[in-house]
């Protein structure tokens, strides 16, 4: 076969299996298997090729990721219900058995999403379970603290001190709902729009330290620090809220709004510091500013014997080289990158959380999007996760950060084709009980992003790409090439997951924040 | 189904589990369209239960179910339609044959595919796999691009797969 033909082949072929060939081609095609063994050796590895490619893709398609130890049976859909129609009774029973002893999950349910964490206790008595400090907490959770004060760190960044007697229901990383007692929130400025409902008023956070309480129906809110907006739940009242501002208060209730009863005392109580007690992990890190600013090596630092160095200009390829970061200098990729950092021993399988700066090109082209970085997470084989700008319309936002792992894709909100500096970060952290999934979250500029596509599994590749075991890959894997430059900067790895403080801290300041400053409050 | 002690019955399960793969793929080649290939694989895997008994533990199970999917697959050309049947006798025997042949680096082939799909870039690999999965319309829609271009692009993947896997196992046999 020459290389015309071989082409023709392909093309037949091609036809062939997505179901487009006319009768002519049909022909051409038997033609030419007749006459040639090569082109029938060609043909046969193509449709195994493409049988191949129905079980990956039937594979992506399950709902969780399978432990290595299960043996799949009979994964073909349409194959199981004439197996059990036959009176293939005893195979049926085996096959059953085999699921059954291989301990598959039960179905693909969503796993409960976690969207805040308690972060801090003081004398805390609960009514029914009774969470602990750093305990993550899922969506639709009711609180009922009897006594005591709890400190809730939503994944956008809020905070909110509860102060018992009280009753608040987590809706949200952006809103939590409270129907009895006081809190008091803090609300930097990556979670404006942070919003606390009641039966009868809505506060949205425009970046302040607000208190509300609730009792019977009624809310009263003091702004302490900056403003935010309400708008009374009313029926009839108008769609506009009002801004409150600093030291300004209001009472809400069914019947209409009024000023609040004995103002100052209760500014004062709501102004008053209220000290709880905080856990604090340390964060056991690695980081490469890429500061050298010359040379061919990017040295890592780190809090633990670690030493994880990005060897830059490979094989005298001259498709890195340094540039202005943001902070210090920084290294740009183009063409044909793949900078490697082997992870030496547990560093390597302990990722839980990354952040970075990277600079996209304004005009990168949708088909040169191509994997920014990509790096093994702890535990199980599904654990690894891929980073790249998302190219995909039908995915969500265009050039929004996409993370790709052996669990799913999610692609974020935020733009990031523009030529400036942002800020990445992503924290993996432990599944709810009884879910064998991570959840991840990711976070723009310090703001927690909302996810445009969340594809939990179905999109689902769940084989570790090749040449990650123990390496951290900047610009897509060996063989891969970027088509569109991008520069990175202060690339971090630790081995927990970041808190939104933390992450915040980082973008800010390019410090770790310290556990004693974090215990501190 | 002959009554089969439980031992055979779960032999026969963990071949057909492990083979599945290759005897569908043998279908397949012979009846290039994926519906009537599971279709054709559904009424072998009955048969192979059927006539386990005459199967010999140690020899190739995988070769002894795609005979019996070659008569299956003879038998169901019978019932179909003009359309479905793309080969004559003469060239499905020779290809038949080749299938054979190749079946050895069968799994070798399809775990470098799994290596080589993930040097496509993201919407390459995206376009097969959401074509591998809900068809070519879909991929056509979630990719962005129009039917003409998805069967272009395609077909251009189909060769650079099959290329980089055939690479693939000719670099590795040169090691």
């Amino acid at each position: 076969m020459n290389d015309n033909e071989r082409v023709e082949l392909n093309e037949l072929i091609s036809a062939l299996i997505d179901g487009r060939a006319s009768t002519a081609d049909q022909q051409r095609l038997e033609e030419m298997l007749a006459a040639s063994d090569e082109a029938r050796r060609f043909y046969v590895r193509s449709m195994s090729m493409s049988a191949s490619l129905f079980e990956y893709a039937g594979e992506m398609q399950s709902e969780r990721p399978e432990p290595a130890n299960v043996i799949r049976v009979f994964r073909w859909r349409r194959m199981i219900a004439p197996l059990a129609l036959a009176a293939a009774v005893a195979l049926a029973l085996v096959v059953s058995k085999v699921f059954v002893t291989t301990g598959e999950p039960g179905n693909g349910e969503e796993q409960p999403e976690t969207v805040a964490r308690l972060s801090g206790s003081k004398d805390c008595k609960w009514k029914g379970a009774s969470p602990e400090p750093g305990d993550e907490l899922v969506r639709g959770r009711r609180l009922e603290l009897d006594s005591g004060f709890a400190e809730l760190t939503f994944d956008s960044g809020a905070q909110i001190t509860l102060v018992g007697p009280a009753v608040l229901d987590l809706h949200s990383a952006w809103e939590a709902e409270l129907s009895r007692g006081t809190l008091k929130a803090n609300v930097p400025t990556e979670a404006i729009g942070f919003r606390v409902t009641n039966p009868s008023v809505e506060v949205v956070d425009l970046g302040t330290e607000f208190s509300m309480t609730a009792e019977d129906g009624a809310a009263e809110v003091f702004v302490l620090k900056g403003a935010v907006e309400v708008h009374p739940q009313r029926a009839g009242h108008d769609a506009h809220g009002s801004v409150l501002r600093e030291k300004q208060a209001r009472r809400f209730a069914k019947a209409g709004d009024s000023d609040v009863r004995d103002r100052e005392r209760k500014f004062q109580r709501y102004a008053a510091k209220i000290a709880v007690e905080r856990l604090a992990h340390p964060l056991n890190y690695i980081r490469w500013s890429f500061d050298e600013g010359a040379g061919d090596v990017a040295g890592a630092s780190s809090n633990s014997s670690t030493d994880a160095h990005f060897q830059l200009a490979q094989s005298g390829s001259a498709a890195s080289r340094w540039t202005d970061g943001r902070f210090g200098s920084a290294v740009e990729l183009d063409g044909v990158p793949a900078l490697l950092a082997k992870l030496s021993g547990a560093a390597g399988r302990n990722i839980r959380s990354v952040a970075c700066w990277i600079r996209l090109p304004a005009d990168a082209a949708v088909s040169g999007a191509g994997p920014i970085l990509t790096l093994p997470l702890n535990r199980s084989a599904q654990a690894w996760a891929e980073f790249s700008w998302n190219s995909l319309p039908g995915d969500g936002v265009v050039g929004a950060l996409r993370m790709r792992s052996g669990f799913g894709t999610t692609v974020g909100t935020t733009g990031l084709r523009d030529g400036t500096w942002h800020h990445i970060a992503a924290s993996f952290g432990q599944s709810p009980k009884g879910a064998n999934k991570p959840h991840v979250k990711m976070y723009v500029d310090g703001r927690l992003e909302p996810f445009s596509m969340k594809a939990s599994g179905r999109r689902k590749m769940d084989l570790a790409p090749e040449g990650l075991a123990g390496s951290l890959w900047l610009g897509g894997l060996p063989g891969s090439s970027l088509r569109a430059g991008m520069a990175i900067d202060e690339l971090l790895v630790a081995d927990r997951p970041m808190t939104p403080p933390e992450i915040r801290h980082l973008v800010l300041t390019n410090q770790i924040i310290s556990p004693d400053v974090v215990a501190a409050n | 189904m002959p009554e089969q002690p439980a031992d055979r019955t779960k032999e026969l399960v963990l071949l057909m589990t492990q083979h599945q793969r290759r005897i569908f793929s043998y279908i397949y080649t012979l009846v290039p369209d994926r519906h009537s290939a599971e279709d054709i694989l559904q009424e072998t895997s009955l048969v192979v239960c059927e006539k386990f008994g005459d199967f010999r533990t140690g020899t190739d199970f995988a070769a002894w179910a795609c005979q019996i999917a070659w008569w299956q697959v003879r038998a169901a050309r019978t019932k179909f339609a003009r359309s479905k049947v793309v080969f004559d006798d003469k060239v499905l025997e020779s290809v038949a044959a080749t299938a054979a042949e190749l079946a050895p680096e069968q799994t070798a082939r399809h775990e470098a595919l799994a290596r080589c799909l993930q040097k496509l870039n993201p919407r390459d690999r995206e376009l097969v796999m959401t074509r591998y999965e809900s068809g070519v319309e879909e991929a056509a829609q979630r990719t962005g691009r129009s039917m003409v271009a998805a069967y272009k692009a395609l077909a251009r993947l189909r060769k650079l797969l099959h290329d980089c896997v055939t690479n693939a196992l000719a670099s590795e046999a040169t090691v």
